[in-house]
């Protein structure tokens, strides 16, 4: 009894120290809010309290369901877990977006798509990533100040712990700058679900070559047809052991479509190197081999570009 | 009041209480002090000094870090924040990066949440390819260049002395700058207005070859600085709306490619050759070339998603489109000898090029159940180039007088492709049991070409997977893949008929061009199988480990000659170890292996040679053997009560490239060199907070970087009998950058 006693002397006197003091300056919060910050405090493993320093909590934006209800917003009202957390024996959330009690991803991403639904995110349903059963949070912070994933480098790593294979081509010899930050993920891809093949942003994988290469986008008078196509015939974005992020080193990437009589068909090998000799060497194997003639492999548009030597 | 006061532990005696108190215990009120340091938005001033070690270094290529010496760590991060209870939502923010270097960006953002945002963009982006690269050309004026006054010309780089006398350098690079403005607005309640706008200059030189000589026999080379002096526009402008259960999009897209250098006149360093008109040589003998022509793309696209129940939801995208490029032509030859003889002129002034684009994206998503998802999709990509068609009699390489005889091999015709992809997909996800997942997807692409070897090409996909959970703490699972492609009969001459005149194509025995037993790898029967194993362990809550291995096999079963299998074999693993927020690190490591084999069939020139094509011992193969290694690791830890922050990062990256060519014994084949490429990349950085407003911040950047490719080792620019080279080198370099700055910030 008298341990009892004591432990309701000193609860109540924690609590009249949290709510009582004099000297403390208030600020008023939504909903049940300041309820859910006895627990939920700085110490978290996974901290919360800096969802006051994100847009998410701006109050005056009428569109924030915060500004009405609180963390209930998206956690749900929670009763029974204010009452009694699960780590004390009692209820998770209602809408838990970590942990052992998380909810179910339809649950979650309802959530946010509560709010963020259409334009960008219009595609979401039945996308790459909704239809492996992603969570919105599964890439997203939303406790912070920043979400890394809506940072250029921070997302880099988002998309890469995932996507390995992609990870690795970055870092090999010839990749666009992703490794150095100029290019990044969402550069090309939605991950909300593009209009495009591989959730890309454009609705073909050669509209978005053009938005950063649009010389190439002609039409030309001499097309070559492969190009014209799909630039991933010749080329690997997410990079490439071989020159120009091709898939295969020139000149036999040529050859693999080009065997006509006398030098497209040529076997080319050791014999074509430069000797002791100058000069030496063969044309079709050294500096640029094919392209050392066939300059405009994209295309020409000059009338004697048949052969896009000009 | 101190952060320890709020620890549950502490609480849960009190928890007790407000078990039985709550909810008439919220206040809707906490202190100051307990937000305050969580709601606090700093702005933040970097200043300092790097440097860089060596110049022309591999990672100078995309970073900046290009030029050696030392440079300004310059950085601005300023923020005026929404405050979340104040009365004015509005954030402003101002971000300048890099300011020191050569990929710098400045943003200005202005929101008020809710209601609007606009933002004003600068960026600047350098992409190095080649320092000083060599070429025996001058810039005579604007679009001409021209050879040294004492040249000496030679029907060979053996013969011209003054060669490596007259070499000049140049930077073969690309100058991004880009200067961007836009926003978004909302209105009645559930619209939203957004337009961007970017207008990027890029300018710099490329590497590209002048080149002379009518044939494949008789060509001749130098290469030139090519300038690029591009000007890209596009705008954007949306109108979506959006409800819970329905949202649509209106959106306009424009993109303006100008270049202020539509062409290239350059002079002939080589003395005129057998099949060569003589003016085409030396001194005489000028030529020009083509740079991309002015281009438009319009786009004007209508998307859509509904909420038809809460179980099935359809969801689609139609856009149409055109490009359009109608620069005026150059003319067949700038030399004016071979000009006279022009007895047909051009068909037209311009292409009066055109693509009409129609792309589609519809899908299905249902979710009849928790257990059961499935999508069903439909797209369309069709190109429809209504590109006229011309007759062209051409000049080759403004060396040779025009050949307008019925029976001309110049006589050709442009071809506009036109094309058309339509792919029919149906996937499934089923959670068979709580712990495993069945995936499955049927697709079917065919896709429709004109003038080209194979009209119709049909593809059939399966896709299979399962995943199963082994508790809370393995994952695990398989997916394989299978897909076969086949079409419409195979006709390699389709293009080279549709591109000659047929009295021309009456004269060649055959009819073909390309050798008929060629098969091209995108047209041609292709049978792929591939299989995936992956797993994910999470042994705690600190340790994620995921290991994936995978092989795939590209079997072109009909092709004899071209490409005739391919294939992959990768294993990756990934760890990641995050005890607390103070500290965590990761580790990856792949290992790849690309394969693919072509074959080929040496035909030689000098007229038909029939015996040639019935000889066995003409065939050659092309065993490519690529393998790649990377792994990497990292850490990041904070120390000193989170004033001092550590990271470092680790990566290293191998290739190797192996060719190996075999051929029967009428050809001579010796064996290639491997390509390889080899970087070790480590990054050290450190931040010590000295006091409240300032902080120290340390970098170090170190690469080594080396590759071999015999393509260009040891390769001057007389090198090759034929071609003048522009000395380009495989990189092989050591970097050290240094970077120290003082970070002010404040509130």
């Amino acid at each position: 009894m008298r341990k009892t006693l004591s432990v309701l002397t000193i609860s109540l006197g924690l609590l009249a120290s949290m709510t009582t003091s004099a000297e403390e300056v208030y600020i008023d919060v939504p909903g049940h809010v300041a309820n859910c910050l006895r627990c939920h405090d700085g110490g978290d493993k996974h901290p919360v309290l800096e969802i006051f320093a994100s847009p998410h909590a701006v109050l005056a934006d009428p569109h924030t369901r915060f500004a009405e209800d609180g963390c209930a917003a998206c956690h749900g009202e929670s009763i029974d877990h204010s009452r009694l957390p699960a780590p004390a024996g009692g209820e998770p959330a209602e809408i838990a977006f970590r942990g052992p009690h998380r909810s179910d991803t339809e649950t979650l991403n309802k959530t946010c798509m509560n709010c963020h639904a259409g334009a960008d995110m219009m595609h979401w349903h039945g996308s790459d990533h909704d239809f492996k059963g992603m969570a919105c949070v599964d890439c997203h912070t939303i406790h912070t100040r920043a979400d890394p994933a809506m940072d250029h480098r921070g997302q880099i790593e988002n998309c890469t712990s995932c996507h390995t294979k992609q990870h690795a081509e970055i870092h090999r010899a010839f990749a666009h700058p992703v490794r150095e930050g100029q290019v990044t993920c969402t550069d090309c891809h939605n991950p909300h679900g593009g209009v495009g093949p591989s959730d890309l942003k454009t609705m073909t994988v050669n509209e978005n070559c053009y938005s950063c290469h649009a010389e190439k986008r002609g039409p030309f008078l001499w097309e070559h047809q492969p190009v014209r196509e799909d630039c991933t015939q010749c080329h690997q974005p997410h990079g490439s052991v071989h020159r120009d992020l091709l898939v295969q080193r020139t000149p036999f990437l040529c050859q693999q479509c080009h065997m006509g009589q006398f030098h497209p068909s040529a076997a080319l090998s050791g014999t074509g190197l430069p000797g002791d000799d100058l000069p030496s060497g063969s044309r079709s194997l050294i500096g640029r081999d094919c392209m050392n003639c066939h300059v405009q492999v994209h295309g020409s548009n000059h009338p004697a570009g048949v052969g896009q030597t000009r | 009041m101190k952060r320890q006061n709020l620890q549950l532990s502490h609480l849960l005696p009190a928890s007790l209480c407000l078990a039985l108190l709550a909810p008439s215990l919220t206040t809707g009120q906490v202190t100051e002090e307990e937000l305050s340091p969580f709601i606090a938005r700093y702005s933040s001033v970097e200043a300092g000094l790097g440097h860089v070690s060596d110049s022309g270094s591999r990672l100078g290529r995309f970073s900046g870090f290009g030029d050696d010496g030392v440079f300004a760590v310059l950085g601005l991060d300023w923020i005026q924040a929404a405050e979340f209870d104040g009365d004015r939502p509005v954030t402003i923010r101002l971000r300048a990066e890099d300011l020191g270097l050569d990929v710098r960006t400045v943003r200005l953002d202005y929101r008020q949440h809710g209601a609007f945002g606009v933002y004003a963009e600068y960026d600047e982006r350098s992409a190095r390819f080649i320092d000083d690269a060599v070429t025996v050309y001058r810039e005579q004026a604007q679009g001409q260049l021209a050879l040294p006054a004492n040249w000496v010309a030679a029907t060979s780089t053996a013969g011209m002395t003054a060669l490596l006398p007259s070499l000049q350098t140049f930077d073969v690079k690309s100058d991004r700058r880009s200067m961007a403005a836009g926003g978004d607005a909302r209105f009645a309640e559930r619209w939203q207005i957004s337009t961007d706008f970017r207008q990027e200059d890029r300018d710099g030189h490329r590497a590209m070859a002048a080149m002379f000589g009518p044939t494949g026999g008789t060509p001749r080379a130098a290469f030139m600085p090519v300038p690029t002096d591009y000007r890209t526009r596009e705008l954007d402008l949306a109108v979506n709306y959006a409800d819970r259960r329905r949202q649509f999009r209106v959106r306009y897209h424009a993109s303006m490619f100008d270049n202020n250098q539509p062409a290239l006149t350059f002079a002939n360093p080589f003395a005129a050759i057998g099949g060569w008109h003589p003016s085409a040589g030396y001194p005489d003998g000028i030529g020009q070339m083509g740079l991309p022509p002015d281009n438009t793309f319009h786009q004007l696209g209508i998307g859509g998603s509904h909420a038809w129940s809460a179980r099935l939801n359809v969801s689609g995208e139609v856009a149409v489109g055109r490009m359009r490029q109608d620069e005026d032509f150059l003319p067949y030859t700038v030399n004016p000898v071979l000009a006279e003889s022009i007895v047909q002129g051009l068909p037209r002034a311009s292409l009066d090029g055109r693509i009409d684009t129609t792309a589609v994206n519809l899908r299905l998503a249902g979710r009849p159940n928790q257990r059961l998802n499935w999508t069903a999709s439909y797209r369309l990509d069709d190109r429809d180039n209504r590109t006229p068609i011309g007759e062209f009699v051409y000049i080759g390489s403004d060396s040779q007088l025009q050949d307008a005889g019925e029976t001309s091999s110049r006589r050709r015709y442009n071809l506009p492709y036109d094309y058309r992809d339509q792919r029919l997909r149906l996937a499934g996800n089923w959670r068979m049991a709580q712990s495993t997942r069945l995936q499955g997807a049927v697709e079917h692409r065919r896709i429709d070409r004109s003038f080209t070897a194979r009209e119709r090409t049909d593809e059939d996909r399966l896709e299979l997977g399962l995943r199963r959970a082994f508790g809370q703490r393995l994952t695990a699972g398989i997916n394989l893949e299978w897909a076969d492609r086949s079409g419409s009969t195979y006709d390699g001459a389709v293009g080279f008929r549709a591109g000659h005149s047929e009295a021309y194509v009456d004269t060649i025995p055959g009819g073909w061009g390309e050798l008929p037993a060629l098969r091209l790898y995108h047209l041609a029967d292709r049978r792929r199988e591939g299989v995936n194993v992956n797993a994910a362990i999470t042994p705690n809550d600190d340790w994620s480990i995921t290991v994936q291995g995978g092989t795939s096999k590209d079997d072109f079963r009909r092709s004899e000659i071209g490409l005739v299998e391919a294939g992959n074999d990768l294993f990756a693993a990934d760890f990641s170890y995050s005890p607390a927020r103070h500290w965590s690190a990761h580790a990856f490591i792949t290992h790849e292996r690309i394969r693919s084999d072509q074959d080929g069939f040496s035909f030689r020139g000098g007229g038909f040679r029939p015996d040639d094509l019935a000889n066995p011992d003409r065939w050659w193969q092309a065993r490519h053997r690529d393998r790649v290694d990377t792994l990497g690791a990292g850490l990041r830890r904070l120390f000193m009560d989170e004033r001092l922050e550590l990271r470092a990062d680790y990566v290293h990256a191998d290739a190797r490239a192996g060719i190996d060519v075999q051929s029967g014994p009428a050809l001579d084949t010796e064996p290639l060199p491997d390509l390889t490429s080899r970087r070790h990349t480590f990054n050290l950085a450190a931040r010590y907070q000295l006091n409240e407003q300032l902080s120290l911040r340390a970098r170090w950047w170190f690469e080594r970087y080396q590759s071999a490719d015999w393509a260009l080792d040891d390769v001057g620019p007389d090198q090759l009998a034929d071609v003048i080279l522009p000395g380009e080198t495989s990189y092989n370099d050591r970097v050290n950058v240094l970077m120290l700055s003082l970070i002010h910030r404040w509130q």
